[in-house]
C-alpha cells in the first residue's frame, strides 16, 4: 500500500520535472510568481515588526518565525497539489467520475494527484531558512522533543487547512453549482492571518481559531513552539486536536456526499440533459 | 472637445454633442452592468467582502500595541494611524486600482471589446467603477458607520483639506488606471501572464504604496524613498491629506507630475503596441 502510494508520488515528481524542462520560461514564471506571492505576503508584517521591534508580546524574530511557519505550511500544501482547492470543481462538474474509474482507491488518488514538489522549492527554502534563523534569534532550546512538536504542529496545520477546504468543497455533493463560489470564498478566508492575533478582540480570535481556523495555520502553533504570551498546554494541543476534529468532520461529510454521488452523480448538467 | 464644439457650425455641433452624449450613456450603461457583476455568482461574494472586515479589525487591534496613546511616531499619533487604516480599507478599491483589462487580454475577452464604440481605457475604467458599487455599499459604508464602535474617528483631520483630498483621490485613481494600463502593456509586449503581474503588484502595493501601512512607519527610511514613486501617489497621498500627515500642495503637485508622465508614456506605448495584441482565449 505504502509502496504504491510512494510510486504515485514519484510519478508526480517525474511529471513535474518533465513539465519544467518542456516549458522552461513558463515554469520559471510560475515559480517566481509563487515565490513573490508568499515572500511578499511576509514582507510587510516583517517590516512593521522590524520598525517597532515587536508586535504586541511578539518580538520581531518571533513574528518572523510565525510568518516563516505559515510559509512552510503554505508551500507544503501547494506541493501536495491543488486538489483540496479544486474538490468542489471535481464533484460539481462530475469530474469525480474520472477519479472513480481509475484503478486506485479514491483516497490514494486524492492524496497523490497534482503532487508538484519542484514548483515550490524557493518558497519552501525561504520559509525554512527564516524558521531556522528565527529559532536561533529567539534562543529556543532545540531538542528532539521540540523538533517532534514542530513536526506535529506542521502536520496538524496542513491537516486543518486540508480538512477545512474539503469540508467546504463537499458542499458540491449537494449544491454542485454554488459550491465552487462557496469553496473559493472559504479558501480566501482561511489564508488571511499575517499578524499575531494576541491584541485582536477575543471574539474575533475565537472565530479565527474555530469557524475560520486561520489562526491554527501559524499563530497558535508558533505561540506554542516559542512559548509566547503565556502559551500553555491549550496552545500546544489546540492545533492537533482541531486537526483530528476537522479531519473527522471532513471525512464524514465526504463519505455522506460520496454515498449520494454514487446514486445521482453530478446534477449540475441535468438541465442540459447530459454533460457529455 | 468643448473647443471643437464652439468653433464648428451649429449642425456639426449638434452632431458632436449628440455623439458625446451617446458616449457618456454607453459608459454609464457599462458601469451599471458591471455594478451587478459581483452578484452573478450569488450571495457568496459576501464571504470575500467579510474578509475585508477581518483584515481591518486585525490592523486596528495591532496599532495600539505599537503606538502608545499620546505618543507620536514619525508624525503619526495613534488616532491618525487608526483613521489612516480605516480610510485605507474604506477606499481600498480606489487606492489599488485594477481594471479587468489584463485578464481580458489573457482570456481573449478583449476581442469583443475592440468592436465596442468606446475607447478601450475608458471602457475598462467604466467597468471598474461599476465594480466598486457593491463593496462600497456592503463594506465601505458600514465601516464608516461602525468607526466609532471600533474606536476610530473617521473624520478628516481638517475640513478645509477635504476638497484637496477629493482632488488627490481623483488623481490617485488616474495614476492607478495608468499603472494598470502599463501592466496590461507588459502582458502584450512580453507575454506575461496577468497572475504573474498581480503577484508582483500585490507585493508592491503592500509595501511601496502606503495603502496598508503608512510609509513613514516603515524601517530603514524606506518610506522616504517610496514617497517619490508613483505607487505612493496612487494611495498614500490622499490618505496623508485626509489624516493631516502630509503637505497637500507638495503631494498633489507630485501626483499631477505622475499623471502627466504616466498618461503620456502609457498612451504612446499603447499606440506602439496595439498591433501586437494577440489573443489566446479558450
Amino acid at each position: 500500500m505504502a509502496a504504491e502510494t510512494l510510486r504515485l508520488f514519484g510519478a508526480g515528481a517525474r511529471m513535474n520535472v518533465i513539465k519544467i524542462l518542456r516549458t522552461r520560461e513558463q515554469a520559471l514564471a510560475h515559480t517566481f510568481t509563487d515565490f513573490l506571492w508568499h515572500s511578499g505576503g511576509m514582507l510587510a508584517p516583517i517590516l512593521v515588526a522590524l520598525r517597532f521591534g515587536h508586535i504586541g508580546p511578539w518580538p520581531a524574530a518571533a513574528v518572523v518565525f510565525m510568518l516563516a511557519y505559515g510559509t512552510v505550511v503554505a508551500s507544503l500544501m501547494d506541493a501536495l497539489g491543488d486538489g483540496p482547492w479544486r474538490l468542489s470543481q471535481f464533484i460539481g462538474r462530475g469530474q469525480l467520475d474520472h477519479l472513480l474509474v481509475q484503478p486506485q482507491p479514491l483516497w490514494r488518488i486524492l492524496l497523490t494527484d497534482g503532487f508538484t514538489p519542484l514548483d515550490f522549492w524557493p518558497t519552501l527554502t525561504i520559509g525554512i531558512v527564516l524558521l531556522v534563523w528565527a529559532t536561533g534569534a529567539m534562543q529556543v532550546a532545540v531538542s528532539a522533543g521540540w523538533l517532534a512538536l514542530l513536526g506535529v504542529e506542521l502536520l496538524s496545520s496542513i491537516v486543518v487547512q486540508t480538512a477545512f477546504l474539503y469540508a467546504w468543497g463537499c458542499i458540491a455533493f449537494w449544491a454542485p453549482r454554488g459550491a465552487e463560489e462557496i469553496s473559493s470564498a472559504a479558501s480566501t478566508l482561511i489564508g488571511e492571518v499575517s499578524f499575531p492575533l494576541d491584541p485582536v478582540p477575543r471574539s474575533l480570535r475565537i472565530l479565527l481559531v474555530s469557524a475560520v481556523p486561520s489562526g491554527l495555520l501559524s499563530w497558535v502553533p508558533s505561540r506554542a513552539l516559542l512559548g509566547i504570551g503565556g502559551a500553555g498546554a491549550v496552545d500546544t494541543w489546540l492545533t492537533p486536536l482541531a486537526a483530528v476534529a476537522l479531519g473527522t468532520l471532513a471525512l464524514l461529510l465526504f463519505r455522506l456526499g460520496l454515498r449520494r454521488y454514487r446514486r445521482t452523480g453530478s446534477t449540475r448538467y441535468t438541465d442540459h440533459v447530459n454533460r457529455n | 472637445m468643448i473647443g471643437d464644439l464652439v468653433s464648428r457650425p451649429f449642425s456639426d455641433r449638434r452632431r458632436s454633442a449628440s455623439a458625446a452624449l451617446q458616449l457618456a450613456r454607453a459608459h454609464l450603461a457599462t458601469t451599471r452592468i458591471a455594478a451587478f457583476g459581483p452578484l452573478a455568482d450569488g450571495v457568496w461574494v459576501v464571504f470575500t467582502l467579510a474578509l475585508r472586515f477581518v483584515r481591518v479589525l486585525i490592523l486596528l487591534a495591532i496599532w495600539p500595541t505599537l503606538i502608545p496613546q499620546g505618543a507620536v511616531v514619525s508624525g503619526y499619533a495613534l488616532g491618525a494611524v487608526l483613521t489612516y487604516s480605516l480610510i485605507a480599507e474604506v477606499l481600498s478599491a480606489q487606492l489599488d486600482v485594477r481594471t479587468p483589462i489584463g485578464a481580458a487580454l489573457w482570456s481573449g475577452a478583449i476581442a469583443t471589446r475592440f468592436t465596442w464604440p468606446m475607447p478601450l481605457a475608458t471602457l475598462y475604467t467604466a467597468e471598474m467603477v461599476g465594480g466598486w458599487a457593491l463593496p462600497t455599499l456592503l463594506v465601505a459604508v458600514p465601516l464608516l458607520l461602525l468607526a466609532p464602535v471600533l474606536g476610530v474617528d473617521p473624520r478628516p483631520a481638517s475640513i478645509a483639506d477635504v476638497p484637496l483630498f477629493a482632488v488627490s483621490l481623483v488623481l490617485a485613481v488616474a495614476i492607478g488606471v495608468a499603472i494598470d494600463m502599463a501592466c496590461a502593456l507588459l502582458v502584450v509586449r512580453i507575454d506575461l501572464g496577468p497572475w504573474v503581474l498581480n503577484a508582483a503588484r500585490n507585493v508592491v502595493q503592500a509595501i511601496c504604496s502606503g495603502a496598508w501601512v503608512p510609509l513613514a512607519l516603515l524601517p530603514f527610511h524606506l518610506g522616504a524613498v517610496f514617497d517619490w514613486l508613483p505607487f505612493a501617489s496612487s494611495a498614500s497621498a490622499p490618505l496623508r491629506i485626509y489624516t493631516g500627515t502630509g503637505d497637500p500642495v507638495r503631494l498633489i503637485a507630485l501626483q499631477v507630475f505622475w499623471v502627466v508622465v504616466l498618461v503620456v508614456a502609457v498612451s504612446a506605448a499603447w499606440r506602439a503596441s496595439r498591433e501586437r495584441v494577440a489573443l489566446y482565449g479558450g
